[in-house]
């Protein structure tokens, strides 16, 4: 899943240099932070190609591929599942997201502050920055795997929701230090290294799957038919505490796993820059790259662990990257983490911090990536991390979907789009109301229902915007009313 | 220079890659295959850096 992209709140940390070089050349990203960004100052395809292929190669999708086999989901439900829902995502940046971006050319949160006002984009803002630690969390506990390997650490069991060793919480507490403190005092080198490792790591998931088709004795489209039938995805019973994954939980978690950005119009940042809203098929290229190939990669690691032993069902990154790659493997999984780990936490102070400005950046990112340490330690988050994502996206898809509606369909229906602005107000009540009654009946779809959290994204999106537009139409109607 | 540092770096993400072909056909053990890895990814570190940040 996508982890970090260039906000206009932030230099962006982990962009190609071609984005980079672009950006120098006509003055920092920043400068389009309240204001359009001029046609002179957009960027051509490649660009976009380049930023989704390297960011959606990042060290979740190797605890997502194993949960899938975990899961107990079949061979055809996954590989056509992740087909057609990672298709989905494309076409939801490229009709939903990239066409807002490129008529309005603002940022998300811009916008949202014309929509709903200053304060408003702060509790958006503090819902991201805690978001943001839990995504991080889960990257360092990828990377501890791999430097719990060379020191023989006991790594976490697939039940275990508190840690099973002294030696992995001492190894989640350090890294999470080092990685706090890069990201706190500025990141710049470590960024670059990002850089510089996006390409190596879209190589290396390509070969420890071909490796792994090879160590499960594939080489023919036949034989790996039988094998993924047979051996990987058996389409059996989950493991215990976990639900059974079919075809459609398979297309709406890579349908929305990255919700937040195209449907909850995160990416309104990136495609702003965007010269066509066509643009948004770039997508593919990070889709089916991180969320193909990876996936199907991971899993098929997990898949020889658990032929190696039925009964080591833990999903450990490390010893997994290990098995299949030796040193080079370790390397994978720690860079992947660290890379990605880092960025998010560095994005996560500056949510913090711009509650007051008067903050220490500094002080304040490592409160963020103190968070994210603590959680790592728990291993229970890797275990359920596609119910977390999963969770990450409905949080803040409302504010898409309230996006969405100010756009297409406040001038129609006789309001006023960007009413916050219009209206000179720092606080807009519909928005946020549309944002958290949708989470409530989410919750009540949840726990009445029974509507399991991967397929709550769909009817929410429906209810927030149609609360929005309802309390819009009062509230516009007659501005002192209560709405 | 830069041009035939470039040329290295992807020549060697080129072998990683041909390696893991090399050895799911049985041409290479894998002991050597994991060696491979290993040395083609330090030399991609080694190299991409000089030219990647002369691309900035």
């Amino acid at each position: 899943m996508s982890t970090s992209r260039p906000t206009p709140e932030d230099p962006p940390p982990v962009e190609p240099a071609s984005v980079r070089s672009a950006s120098s050349s006509r003055g920092p990203a920043e400068e389009y932070e309240r204001q359009p960004v001029p046609e002179r100052a957009t960027k051509p395809l490649r660009t976009f190609i380049g930023i989704f292929s390297s960011e959606h190669v990042a060290a979740t999708e190797l605890l997502i591929g194993p949960l899938f086999v975990v899961h107990g989901v079949g061979a055809f439900d996954l590989l056509v599942g992740l087909l057609l829902g990672n298709a989905l995502a494309v076409l939801s940046w490229t009709f939903i997201t990239a066409p807002i971006a490129v008529k309005k050319r603002l940022t998300l949160y811009f916008q949202l502050e014309k929509i709903g006002g200053a304060r408003l984009v702060d509790i958006y803002n503090i819902a991201n920055g805690v978001l943001w630690c839990f995504i991080a969390a889960a990257m360092i506990s990828v990377s501890a795997t791999a430097v719990g390997v060379p020191l023989n650490i006991k790594m976490p069991e697939l039940t275990d929701y508190l840690p099973n060793s002294v030696g992995m919480v001492v190894v989640v507490f350090a890294l999470g230090a080092v990685i706090s403190v890069i990201a706190a005092r500025g990141y710049d080198s470590l960024a670059r290294f990002a850089v510089v490792s996006a390409p190596w790591m879209a190589v290396m998931f390509v070969v420890v799957g071909i490796v792994a088709l090879a160590k499960l004795g594939v080489s023919t489209p036949a034989q790996f038919w039988d094998v993924a039938n047979h051996v990987v995805w058996k389409g059996g019973n989950p493991q215990p505490g976990f639900p059974k994954f079919t075809f459609w939980h398979v297309l709406f978690f890579s349908w929305f796993g990255n919700i937040a950005w195209h449907i909850g119009m995160g990416d309104l940042s990136l495609f702003r820059y965007a010269r066509k809203s066509s643009y948004g098929l770039a997508s593919a290229t990070g889709m089916y790259l991180g969320h193909y190939v990876a996936w199907i990669a991971a899993g098929l690691l997990y898949a020889i662990q658990l032929v190696n032993d039925p009964n080591d069902t833990k999903v450990a990154a490390g010893p997994l990257g290990y098995n299949i790659g030796g040193v080079a493997g370790i390397a994978l999984v720690l860079i992947a983490g660290w890379t990605t780990a880092n960025p998010i936490i560095y994005r996560a102070g500056l949510a913090f911090q711009g509650l007051n400005p008067k903050w220490s950046r500094f002080r304040v990112t490592l409160v963020a990536g103190a968070l994210a340490s603590i959680i790592a330690v728990f291993p229970g988050l890797s275990a359920k991390f596609l119910s977390v994502a999963a969770l990450y996206g409905l949080i803040l898809m409302p504010m898409g979907a309230v996006i969405f509606a100010d756009h297409y369909w406040m001038k129609p229906l006789g309001m006023r789009e960007f009413y916050a602005e219009k209206a000179g107000i720092r606080f807009y009540l519909p928005p946020a109301i549309a944002w958290f009654a949708t989470l409530l009946a989410s919750l009540v779809l949840n726990q009445k229902f029974g509507v399991q959290i991967f397929f709550l994204a769909l009817p929410a999106w429906f209810i927030a915007a149609a609360i929005y537009l309802v309390l819009s139409k009062m509230h516009q109607r007659n501005p002192g009313g209560c709405a | 220079m830069k041009y035939a540092l470039k040329l290295f770096s992807f020549a060697m993400l080129a072998v990683l890659l041909v390696a893991a072909f090399a050895y799911a056909g049985g041409r290479i053990t894998e002991t050597l295959n994991k060696q491979i890895m290993l040395i083609t990814s330090i030399a991609w570190f080694i190299t991409a850096p000089f030219w990647m940040r002369a691309s900035d």
